[in-house]
């Protein structure tokens, strides 16, 4: 069973205090019909709410059938534990982060925090990062497409 | 806008985190579902913890919408609660905050009075759906049961919480 798509609206209210709520539609629309939908349904709402429309987003669940993951956390895996990765963007000076929880140490260089960009693994990460993958291609925040890794090591967060 | 990807980690204790990679808006949904995988897998090899569920997020526009001020008494808190039905018979609840009074019937009831522009333009828009250029989308359950009618609709408040 495919699971249906949701489009969530947030209302602020006079206070500045924010809700959201959701309508969920089937799969088997493009990208540009759920975002008029989402206009569509948007004005139907805020025509209902004495609040402010302030947001409108469209979540889609993306198929993994094709995907080789784990089944089973390893025993060692820590959301705390994270690999860090800044990518270049094409515009100079810009910049994307990604955070890596549960980041496995094996891949980091011996005696440093450096994560190995020679190991197979991680070039293979930092390829998808770099050319994309399946026709999507990774950007930064602003759209620009990404050039290439410049730093990757190990961090840890603070985690009670 | 460029779209997001986020990805959900779980480690060995079952504490979940996420990590996120945009990517160009021009990318397409089929697109989209050839790179999810290609980036779990991966991601799952420089990484030990499982991974549980990969999301595309698109944010979308307000520009056009028409009425969208608020009233100097909007609260959240207040709101229409609406109850439908799929044709499989499962519920699907809906609250609209900081419901418009004029939608109640009656200062007497809590019932939304269907028959009102804003509430019957809502409860149409649920059960028949919305038109998009090429096609109808009719909002469904989880599980993509089209809604078919319509159980109640009518104001309720929620609790406000602890204040910081």
């Amino acid at each position: 069973m495919a699971l249906a798509i949701a489009v969530h609206f947030t209302i602020t209210d006079a206070k500045n205090k924010s809700s959201t709520t959701t309508v969920h539609v089937p799969t088997g629309f493009s990208l540009a019909q759920y975002l008029e939908f989402g206009t569509a349904m948007g004005q139907i709402i805020a025509d209902l709410s004495d609040g402010v429309l302030t947001g409108i987003s469209v979540s889609i669940p993306l198929s993994l059938s094709g995907a080789t993951i784990r089944a089973v956390a390893d025993i060692v895996a820590d959301i705390a534990k994270k690999g860090l990765l800044i990518a270049g963007s094409a515009i100079g000076g810009l910049f994307a982060r990604f955070n890596l929880p549960t980041y496995d140490e094996g891949h980091t260089v011996a005696n440093t925090d450096e994560i190995d960009m020679a190991d197979s693994d991680v070039a293979a990460f930092v390829a998808v990062l770099e050319g994309g993958a399946g026709g999507a291609s990774p950007c930064d925040l602003r759209g620009n497409n990404l050039t290439d890794v410049l730093s990757a090591r190990e961090i840890f967060r603070k985690f009670q | 806008m460029p779209i997001e990807i986020i990805t959900t980690v779980e480690d060995r204790s079952g504490t979940k985190g996420s990590t996120s990679v945009k990517v160009l808006d021009t990318a397409t949904l089929a697109q989209l579902n050839a790179f999810a995988p290609l980036w779990a897998t991966a991601l799952n090899n420089v990484i030990l913890g499982k991974i549980t569920s990969v999301f595309a997020n698109l944010i979308g526009s307000t520009f056009g919408i028409t009425g969208n001020t608020g009233t100097v008494d909007a609260d959240v808190e207040h709101v229409g609660k609406f109850q439908f039905r799929t044709a499989t018979g499962n519920r699907v609840n809906i609250n609209i905050p900081a419901l418009d009074e004029n939608a109640i019937a009656a200062y007497s009831s809590d019932t939304l009075d269907e028959a009102a522009p804003e509430v019957a333009a809502f409860i149409a828009a649920m059960e028949t759906g919305v038109t998009v250029t090429g096609g109808t989308i009719s909002p469904c359950d989880i599980g993509e049961q089209s809604i078919v009618d319509t159980l109640f609709a009518r104001e309720a408040f929620r609790n406000s919480g602890a204040r910081k």
